[in-house]
């Protein structure tokens, strides 16, 4: 089946190993592939870098010098808000149900799930509309209703091809960044039996029409959520294309899945936060459509869902909570920001992260979720070179938290042999200065027997994890200690 | 699936777990005292100097002020993808409806405020045919080019965005399935700050939307579009003078 979440497939159907890979995943898995795919490293590269400058730009213009203050404000906000979670999801809950819908708790995946479909099947719902959710993709929700028999149509145009193509989304934002338009048009063509054509907006023409259908005919919308107000119990969902919308106005019933970080105390303190997303996701200065949702429609309105049932997702985010090192990794508002800005993202694409969430925030909150022990090669997917930070519109030190999981990974997990035999032999031989001489002497002969005249090619044994991907530099002619000597000497360099 | 009865003082339901495992991660006991959230930060977060009292009928004196802050909003509505009508109100029905007619809408639906405004009559003047508010959308899935007609809560100079409120009178459908949308904004309703828009005074409907902009995508290529799912063409007509 057309199952993308269920683990079925290892592939997608233009072939891209999609995301959910067995565990503990091992970046080389992927790494290797992606990086010899120069056009969707293109692809990406493109989208991310003009994303990238969006965002400059637009804070730029909107916030001047005072982008940081921006940036620390929304960062206090949300942390007041984490630092007393307890308190406001609490708060949320009652205010959430005095205003008529139905608040549902999820210690993981597998719970939400489950509450999802039953409340799914309760009202006998046979087609379900589906806005973008980054939660619902970590919980594999449409795997879950597929296997309940509930047809569901993912709506966000993106969202729309990669379930088409069998295929998963690679960026928070912008899902199918990894896609053109040609692989459009071939899922269109092949899924939809429309004639094929390369234009972007006939392409969107084809979706809309087809999309229109389904969301008259569905009985239940699911949508995620962007925030959730606690003093109103409001759902605040912010969205472009309008299918957001429309899961919220044609379905009889609404299931809202939302993970439990999502709350900040009351309207007025959404200023900064809104104000900051669309700027830091893609230039604007808001989406174009921002729903405030607060419980079912009402008495005698005419359109709106009947039920509403929010479902608050914990899967891994306590845990998270608990760690004071890492809590405020949970501010985040999957702006995308800090993946339009990481090189290491750009070149490797989203899927070799092997988890819903890529780049810098991924390689930070994926371990946190799913195990450090699953994924322990994301802390390392980084060149510390500080982008993300400088991205962040909630100030979350990603280096930093990236450096701590590195040092989390050493504590756990002891080093290969080879690597602690060497670090032992780097120890003892740094320990005085006659055995330095000697080691320096020992290395560069060796080297240079392995080398070509100007690097090594092939090293042997655990050496070979180095030079697999580069060649070894050749010491310089010179030691810095001979030179030195030279120097004192001859008083010149 | 709601655990019967009062549910966050149970230590049993399935609830209070959830609550109390929280807490316990925050090194909290649940209930205890919560110090205030930090207050925002006004100077900071208000980016347009200047009053703008928000009850939705504020003041009309000021005409200057109240021009500016309509002139800034017109702005930002055409740089969100907007298509901007101005006139001023006794004869903004009639100017819209020609402009309706103009771009060929064969069938417009209007919420009740907007009929208030006399906008049926102009539009049946201008020989467009009215349908009946969505009860079910498939009502709107006509052959000819269709427009909704909507009021607004009140509208955002900094953004150019409109609030829509839903009630009995004004379903979401509105402004969302037909092919044009059309958002009525009285020049008085114009705040300066989306901050003004968040402090409506009041309780929230069950469904408030802020509108920016036609529906629109860049999935495909980073290539915009308009009108995926929602209006592919947004139309804000501002009533002057009121």
């Amino acid at each position: 089946m057309t199952d993308r979440h269920g683990g079925e497939r290892a592939r997608a159907f233009d072939g891209e190993p999609t995301l959910f890979p067995e565990l503990p995943y091992h970046l080389r898995e992927r790494a290797d592939h992606f990086l010899a795919d120069a056009a969707v490293q293109g692809f990406v590269e493109d989208a991310t870098s003009v994303k990238d400058r969006g965002r400059r730009t637009a804070c730029a213009e909107a916030f001047g010098s005072r982008t940081d203050d921006w940036r620390r404000h929304a960062a206090a906000i949300k942390q007041h808000t984490l630092d007393h979670l307890d308190h406001y999801l609490a708060l949320f809950i009652d205010r959430a149900e005095s205003a008529g819908a139905s608040v549902h708790v999820a210690k993981d995946a597998e719970e939400a799930n489950r509450i999802a479909v039953d409340i799914a099947t309760g009202h006998g719902a046979k087609l379900c509309v589906k806005s973008k959710s980054m939660v619902t993709e970590e919980t594999h929700l449409l795997g879950a209703f597929e296997r309940a028999g509930i047809e569901t149509v993912e709506t966000d145009l993106g969202e729309f091809i990669i379930q088409l193509d069998r295929d998963a989304p690679s960026h928070i934002v912008m899902p199918m960044i990894h896609k053109d338009r040609t692989a459009v048009s071939r899922a269109f063509e092949r899924e939809l039996g429309s004639a094929y054509t390369e234009d972007p907006a006939e392409l969107t023409a084809i979706a809309r029409a087809h999309l229109r259908k389904e969301f008259l005919r569905a009985d239940l919308g699911v949508t995620g959520g962007n925030f959730l107000l606690a003093e109103s119990g409001t759902l605040v969902i912010c969205t472009n294309e309008g299918n957001g919308r429309f899961c919220a106005t044609t379905p009889a019933h609404q299931i809202a899945m939302v993970g439990i970080e999502k709350v900040i105390p009351d309207l007025e303190r959404l200023a900064p936060f809104i104000k900051l997303l669309a700027r830091s996701a893609t230039g604007q200065p808001l989406t174009v459509y921002t729903q405030f949702l607060t419980g079912p429609r009402r008495e005698r309105e005419k359109d709106g869902p009947e039920t509403l049932d929010i479902i608050l997702v914990d899967a891994g985010r306590t845990a998270i909570l608990a760690n004071e090192e890492y809590r405020a990794a949970l501010r985040c508002i999957r702006c995308g920001a800090c993946q339009n800005a990481c090189p290491v993202y750009r070149k490797a694409t989203g899927h070799a992260y092997g988890s819903v969430y890529g780049g810098p925030i991924g390689a930070v909150i994926t371990p946190l979720l799913k195990g450090l022990e699953n994924y322990p090669d994301l802390p390392g997917a980084s060149s510390l070179c500080g982008a993300c930070r400088e991205a962040c519109p909630v100030d979350i030190d990603l280096p930093g938290m990236l450096i701590s999981l590195r040092r989390d990974l050493a504590v756990r997990r002891p080093l290969p042999f080879s690597k602690r035999l060497l670090l032992r032999a780097m120890r003892w031989s740094f320990a005085t200065p006659g055995r330095m001489r000697w080691a320096q002497w020992g290395f560069r002969w060796f080297a240079r027997a392995m080398g070509d005249g100007e690097s090594i090619a092939h090293l042997p044994g655990p050496g070979k994890a180095w030079t697999r991907e580069r060649n070894f530099p050749l010491p310089a002619a010179e030691t810095f200690r001979a030179r030195w000597r030279r120097v004192r000497k001859e008083g010149s360099p | 699936m709601k655990p019967a009865g009062e549910g966050l003082s149970e230590p049993t339901t399935p609830r209070s777990e959830f609550l109390a495992r929280v807490s316990a991660a925050l090194g909290r006991r649940l209930g205890a005292p919560v110090p205030t959230s930090p207050p925002l930060d006004e100077g900071l977060v208000r980016r347009v100097a200047g009053e703008g009292r928000v009850d939705g009928v504020q003041s009309g004196e000021g005409g200057e002020a109240l021009s500016a802050l309509s002139t800034q909003f017109a702005a930002q509505v055409v740089a969100a993808g907007g298509i901007v009508l101005r006139a001023p109100a006794g004869v903004l029905p009639a100017t819209l409806a020609g402009w309706l007619s103009g771009e060929d809408v064969g069938c417009a639906v209007l919420d009740l405020s907007a009929e208030r405004l006399g906008l049926r009559e102009a539009c049946e003047r201008a020989g467009i045919e009215i349908a009946a508010p969505v009860a079910r959308p498939e009502a709107l899935e006509r052959p000819v080019t269709t427009a909704g007609i909507t009021c607004v809560r009140c509208a955002v100079a900094e953004t150019g965005t409109v609030v829509l409120d839903a009630s009995v009178g004004s379903p979401r459908g509105t402004s969302l399935l037909p092919d044009v949308h059309v958002a009525v904004v009285l020049e008085s309703q114009i705040v300066p700050d989306l901050i003004d828009a968040l402090r409506l005074e009041g309780d929230l409907p069950s469904a408030r939307t802020w509108i920016t902009g036609p529906s629109k995508t860049a999935d495909i290529e980073g290539i915009l579009i308009t009108g995926v799912h929602g209006p592919g063409r947004w139309v804000v007509a501002i009533a002057e003078g009121v």
